[in-house]
Formats: structure tokens, C-alpha cells, sequence
């Protein structure tokens, strides 16, 4: 009898403790709530509408909030459990491939929420816009061309993503699915009579084709690129390219500033009749330093706007008009070419005028700005082979003291000079 | 007791090593003079262009006033001497010296060398006879090296020509293709050709008997803060001028970063946009200081 007794009580223990077991299982931290979803949603009410959505995040729909947040602190907004740069990573870490050509700057960033809400969304893969629209969110100015382009590259209505790939390509850059011509030529056939007539018989299936054609549209038949240069317009390829039919058909007739010259012999020999050139116009590359020979969409077929070109190669001066409160209106603009000649000039600086104080002179009248003597009779007291002129004491880019000054108060500033008031 | 005086012998030791290492890795300038005119007291204008050589001649390019000026140094001092005019060189920007004392200067409006002989008296023009085509050739910049050969860099088809003592072409050197642009170069004691690459501020280099440019150290984004637009070289370093930060930064033959020193400024011992420099025997570097219309000279401590 006792034995029995025992037995029972002994299997009551292990079932007991095999329960206890189960529920610590099943509720480990002991939640008053053990279904995580209803015990978020019991106090963030306001996401039961966002549930409600036709895509949710898996770890959401499994009510896995603490796969994302810390319930207790975090060191993150939102009690994130990781940097929000990263957070998207802890799972899906494979957006990137190693060998990228590419990579959606957003991404690289780590800013994913830019594109997809981490909680809902009634569009797939929970993004926070639908097809092009969430692309020209952000991409602005292409997203105006498009819509203002009177002739449409069919494959932009149907969505960016008929070319682009949205995280990273491996093939390409600007994200393209596949690397040019290779693209193009799925739907373009290269090999018709038409095509072959058009592109003069010269093998441009082997070519770049943008560096004709705006693949997002555009204002000019056969998707040609706002400004193009004459001998392309005209189907003179010939004017200078070898011919379609030679060994090889793209190489230039001529190299250099030499090859451009055949047409703009004026414009070419005034620029290297100058005291001062701008280097790159008489290097290996000549005139392709900022111009695109065959079209492009910037005007004089630069090869993008001023400011950017320029700071392309002058990146020292970008840098430190970054760092300046006080800008110069035309530098503000980007307008380099408001004071700099690009190709050539007889001032230093490139300047297009006799002397800084007439290059300003062409602006700002000096006699309404100030009485302070300038010019060639005004000897700089700080050293007798300078002359007194603008740059005396402002800078003609800005710097981070008003009007431009290259001091903080006019004590400071005048007292360089003037040095009897110095204290 | 004997313990204590052994470890601070010992310490000793190490710490004159590591001076001594130290020592060795530095080069330190101490501003000496500023020269604004030439001996009859005409005023220098953006001088862009300055050479020294052995015996103490200096010739400075006085490019605003499309003339050349020559002084000597010595005993620390430099002395104007006379201006030289001639019509074939109205642009000088960079100058050389070679060692039976002609002068050699870039024309940068013509973009050719103009050879004087030491008397200052027009030679010729330097020619290209025999260098590979294309016949058009576009000088930035040269140098010349111990046995007179010139070296000059040809943007246009981005290239080197050697040219031997009687300015017969020797040899061409591709500048590196992954280059941006290359806007000086210059030759060490050893006939080692150097490039400058101001764009992606790097050094490339040639050794005397090589065919082709490699990268020479690394970026010179520590070493020079804006853009590089001249080179020097003297005794085992290299120095890379900044234009517009008015600093001259000294790296070591491997390219290795070992100063930088000198600021903007109008001051005597500053520089504003300084152009090309040159190193004396007695290690004294003087400088055009082109937008200070001035030639300085810094004692060079290493």
C-alpha cells in the first residue's frame, strides 16, 4: 500500500514539474501577457489599422516586436535593439552582394525605411509607395522629366525597375540590371535596316548608347538628348570618326584639342592665344574634360552643370565654400564661369578681365560700396609690389565672416594695414 | 645602485636612437629673407618660376613682367643681379638651370622651352627631332636632371620626352593611365622621374632605367590639404608645393609623409599661392611666392 502511495506521489511530482516546465516554455520571461502581440497592442493600440494592411512584416504578423525593439531600454530611438542603420540587417544581411558595381545610396546607408515601412503597407514588399512614384520621391528632377518629356521611353511607364535593380547591381553601374549596350539591345534590334541607316552604319550595338540617348525621355525625337552637337544631329559622324566600314570605326581622326579644332578653329586658336590656359583643354582628352562630343543635357554640351564640373577636378575650392556662411552670390549659383574663363584668359584665376577690381567693377559699383583707395595707385602698405583691390579684403568666394570680409570685425581686418590703430 | 645606472644608460641610449631617427624624418624651414626687386630696383610681378644650381645662381621667372631676373646667393643673402628680356620668352613660368649654367624656361603663352646660354643670351628653341608623332606636343612643365638631360612633360599625349644633353630624344615615358592630371614633374639625383597627379594628389615614379610610371607612397591627402601644383626635389626628400594653401609639404623618397610646414598669409615667411621652388647646395629653398609678387628664402633643416 505504501509503496503504491509512493509511486502516485512521485508521478504527480514529475507531472507537476513537467507542467511548470511547459509554462516557463511557453511564457519565459514571465509576461502577465504570454502573446507578445497582445501585449504590445494592449497599450499601442494605434497599429491595430496598420495590421489591417495587406503586407505586413513577417516578424509583425508573428507578433515578434522584440525582434526589432527592446522592451526595456535601448540606446537607439524607438527603442530599436540595434542602430536603425543596421537593424534591417540583423535578418536580412545579403542585400548587398560583395561584388556590387553599384549600390542604391539609400541602401548603403542603411536608411531602408526611406523605401519600405518595417511594420505594413498595402503595397508588396511593404513598400511606402507604389511603382514609380516611390522612386521620383526622391529622384525629383527625373521624375519631371519624365513626366514632361514629350517623346517616352516605353519601359519608364511600366517602372523604373524594367532597368534599374533597387538595392545593388552586380552588372552595372547606376543599378542597371545589365551592363550597356547589353540592356538596350534586349529590346532594340541592332541589326535592322532601319536601326543600321540611322546610326550611319557605324556598330553601335558595341557602344554607349546615353551618350546619345536619354533612356528616361525626352524633348527631342528618337530620345536624343536635349543639346546635341551638330555633326551628330546632321549624320557627319564621318566629320570625326574613322569610318563605319574601317578597322576601327570609332577611333578620332584626330586627338585632343586637334580634333575639335577642325570645326571651332576660331574659338581654339583665340584659347590658346591667351597667357594662361586652363590645362586640361590641352591634355590627352582636350575638350571631352567637360564636354560631351556627341549630346548631352546640359547646355554647350557640358558634361554636367558648372558647379559640379568644376568641383569635379577643383575639389579643394568646393571643400572650403562648403565651410562659408557668407557665399558669393554667382558661387551660391554654381555659376563658376561668372568670373572664370574656362578655357583661357591673361589674368591669373582665369579671370576674364584686365584686373580683379574691373571683374568685380562688371557687378558692383565700387563708388556706391566704399571710398577706400583701389586700383594701381592704391600700394598696399603690407607689401609694396601688391596693389590695394577687392580681394584685399574680401574673398571672391565667401568665407564665414559677413560681406564676405577676410577677418571677423572690421578692427581686425583693417588694422592689418592700418597699423598705427592696431591695440 | 649599478642596476639604476645601467637602465639609465640604457634609456639613454634609446631615446638618442629615437632622436636621431626622429631627426632624420624631419625637415624643418626657418624663414631667411624676402627679395621684392631686382638690383636696379624694379619691382617683381606673380613670379611663378625660380632655379638654383651650384655655384649660387638664382634665376627667378618673372612671369607678370615677361621677364627673367637673376641673383646670387651667397653667405645668406641674396642678391639681385640684372634682368633678362628677350623676345622669344614673354610668359616665363618655370625655369631650370643646367650645369654649364644655361638657363632653360617654360614660355606659357607659347608652351615652349626657350634655351638662354649662361650670359642670358638666346640659344634656341628646344626641339623634339625624332620623338615618336604626334608632332604636336604641349609643354606643362620639365626638369633637368645631373647629366643635363631634359625632361619634359607633355600633357597632350600625356607622356615624358628624354632628351639627351644636345636635346637629341632619348626615350618617352607614358604618365600612369589611372592618373587625372599630371601637372609637374621632377628628376632626383638618382634619375629617378617623379609625376604629380594634382587631382587625386599622388605621387607616380620612374626609376632611371624603368620604362613606366608606378604609385609612389599613398594619398597625399594628409600631407597636402588643397590642390598640389609643383615638385622639388633635394637629398633623399621631396617637396610638394600647395597652391593655394600656401604649405609645402616634404615626403620622403619612398613617398612617405614627413612634414608639412609654412601657411597662407602676406606676412614675410608666409605664402600666397606659391608656384615653383628650388633647393641650394647649402639647403635653402627659395620660393616665387606668386601672389605675394616676392621670392623668400627658408633655411632647410633636416
Amino acid at each position: 500500500m505504501a509503496s503504491r502511495l509512493n509511486v502516485a506521489i512521485v508521478t504527480l511530482a514529475l507531472l507537476a514539474g513537467g507542467f511548470a516546465v511547459a509554462r516557463t516554455q511557453q511564457n519565459p520571461y514571465r509576461l502577465k501577457q504570454p502573446d507578445q502581440r497582445k501585449l504590445c497592442l494592449d497599450c499601442h493600440s494605434d497599429f491595430e489599422a496598420t495590421l489591417k494592411k495587406q503586407y505586413v512584416h513577417s516578424a509583425v504578423q508573428a507578433g515578434d516586436c522584440a525582434s526589432c525593439h527592446s522592451p526595456h531600454v535601448s540606446s537607439h530611438g524607438k527603442l530599436l535593439s540595434a542602430d536603425p542603420s543596421r537593424v534591417c540587417a540583423t535578418c536580412h544581411e545579403d542585400m548587398v552582394p560583395a561584388a556590387a558595381r553599384s549600390v542604391h545610396k539609400v541602401v548603403a546607408d542603411g536608411q531602408c525605411a526611406k523605401c519600405h515601412d518595417p511594420h505594413a503597407s498595402d503595397n508588396p514588399a511593404n513598400l511606402v509607395a507604389r511603382g514609380n512614384d516611390l522612386c521620383v520621391s526622391c529622384h525629383k528632377e527625373i521624375g519631371n522629366a519624365i513626366a514632361t518629356a514629350k517623346f517616352k521611353h516605353s519601359p519608364v511607364g511600366q517602372g523604373c525597375t524594367s532597368c534599374h535593380t533597387p538595392h545593388a547591381s552586380e552588372q552595372s553601374t547606376s543599378l542597371l540590371k545589365t551592363a550597356m549596350p547589353d540592356l538596350c539591345v534586349k529590346c532594340h534590334k541592332t541589326d535592322g535596316p532601319a536601326f543600321v541607316s540611322r546610326h550611319m552604319r557605324y556598330p553601335v550595338a558595341k557602344a554607349s548608347c546615353t551618350s546619345c540617348h536619354d533612356p528616361h525621355g525626352s524633348n527631342q525625337p528618337a530620345l536624343m538628348l536635349n543639346s546635341v552637337h551638330a555633326p551628330v544631329s546632321n549624320s557627319t559622324c564621318n566629320l570625326c570618326h574613322n569610318a563605319p566600314d574601317s578597322a576601327t570605326p570609332f577611333a578620332t581622326k584626330r586627338t585632343g584639342f586637334e580634333l575639335c579644332k577642325g570645326c571651332h578653329n576660331e574659338m581654339v586658336t583665340a584659347t590658346m592665344a591667351k597667357d594662361r590656359l586652363h590645362w586640361p583643354v590641352a591634355d590627352a582628352r582636350g575638350c571631352e574634360n567637360c564636354h560631351n562630343p556627341h549630346a548631352s543635357k546640359v547646355d554647350k554640351l557640358l558634361k554636367t552643370n558648372t558647379a559640379a564640373l568644376c568641383s569635379g577636378c577643383h575639389a579643394d575650392t568646393a571643400r572650403k565654400i562648403a565651410t562659408t556662411t557668407a557665399k558669393h552670390a554667382p558661387v551660391q549659383d554654381g555659376l563658376c564661369v561668372s568670373c572664370h574663363s574656362p578655357h583661357s584668359s591673361n589674368g591669373v584665376y582665369l579671370i576674364d578681365q584686365p584686373s580683379v577690381v574691373e571683374l568685380c567693377g562688371t557687378c558692383h559699383d565700387y563708388g556706391e560700396h566704399s571710398s577706400h583707395p583701389i586700383g594701381d595707385a592704391a600700394v598696399d602698405p603690407r607689401n609694396k609690389n601688391l596693389r590695394v583691390d577687392c580681394l584685399s579684403c574680401h574673398n571672391g568666394h565667401g568665407t564665414e565672416h559677413k560681406w564676405m570680409l577676410l577677418a571677423p570685425t572690421n578692427v581686425e581686418l583693417c588694422t592689418q594695414c592700418h597699423k598705427k590703430f592696431s591695440r | 645602485m649599478k642596476t639604476v645606472s645601467l637602465a639609465a644608460i640604457a634609456a639613454t641610449v634609446c631615446v638618442t636612437g629615437l632622436l636621431q631617427i626622429s631627426a632624420a624624418d624631419t625637415a624643418r624651414f626657418r624663414y631667411l629673407a624676402s627679395v621684392y626687386a631686382d638690383g636696379a630696383g624694379a619691382s617683381l610681378k606673380r613670379p611663378e618660376g625660380v632655379a638654383c644650381d651650384a655655384t649660387g645662381q638664382v634665376v627667378v621667372a618673372d612671369t607678370g613682367n615677361g621677364r627673367l631676373v637673376r641673383f646670387t646667393y651667397r653667405n645668406k643673402t641674396l642678391t639681385p643681379g640684372a634682368e633678362t628680356r628677350v623676345p622669344q620668352l614673354t610668359a616665363p613660368v618655370r625655369v631650370q638651370i643646367n650645369s654649364k649654367g644655361d638657363i632653360y624656361a617654360l614660355d606659357g603663352k607659347q608652351r615652349r622651352i626657350v634655351h638662354l646660354g649662361p650670359d642670358g643670351a638666346f640659344r634656341d628653341f628646344v626641339t623634339f627631332d625624332g620623338a615618336p608623332a604626334p608632332a604636336t606636343i604641349v609643354v606643362k612643365s620639365f626638369a633637368i636632371d645631373a647629366a643635363d638631360h631634359l625632361y619634359v612633360l607633355d600633357v597632350f599625349s600625356a607622356r615624358v620626352l628624354v632628351l639627351d644633353a644636345s636635346g637629341r630624344f632619348q626615350k618617352s615615358l607614358a604618365l600612369p593611365g589611372a592618373a587625372s592630371f599630371i601637372t609637374d614633374i621632377a628628376v632626383d639625383a638618382g634619375g629617378t622621374v617623379l609625376a604629380l597627379d594634382s587631382i587625386s594628389r599622388r605621387l607616380h615614379a620612374s626609376a632611371k632605367d624603368a620604362g613606366a610610371f608606378s604609385p609612389l607612397g599613398g594619398d597625399l591627402g594628409d600631407a597636402v590639404l588643397t590642390m598640389p601644383t609643383s615638385l622639388a626635389t633635394s637629398r633623399g626628400l621631396i617637396f610638394v608645393v600647395e597652391g593655394s594653401g600656401g604649405a609645402i609639404a616634404s615626403l620622403g623618397q619612398d613617398g612617405a609623409f614627413v612634414g608639412r610646414q609654412l601657411t597662407h598669409g602676406w606676412q614675410e615667411g608666409s605664402l600666397n599661392h606659391p608656384a615653383q621652388v628650388c633647393v641650394t647646395d647649402a639647403d635653402e629653398m627659395v620660393v616665387a611666392d606668386r601672389d605675394n609678387s616676392r621670392v623668400q628664402v627658408f633655411g632647410l633643416t633636416r
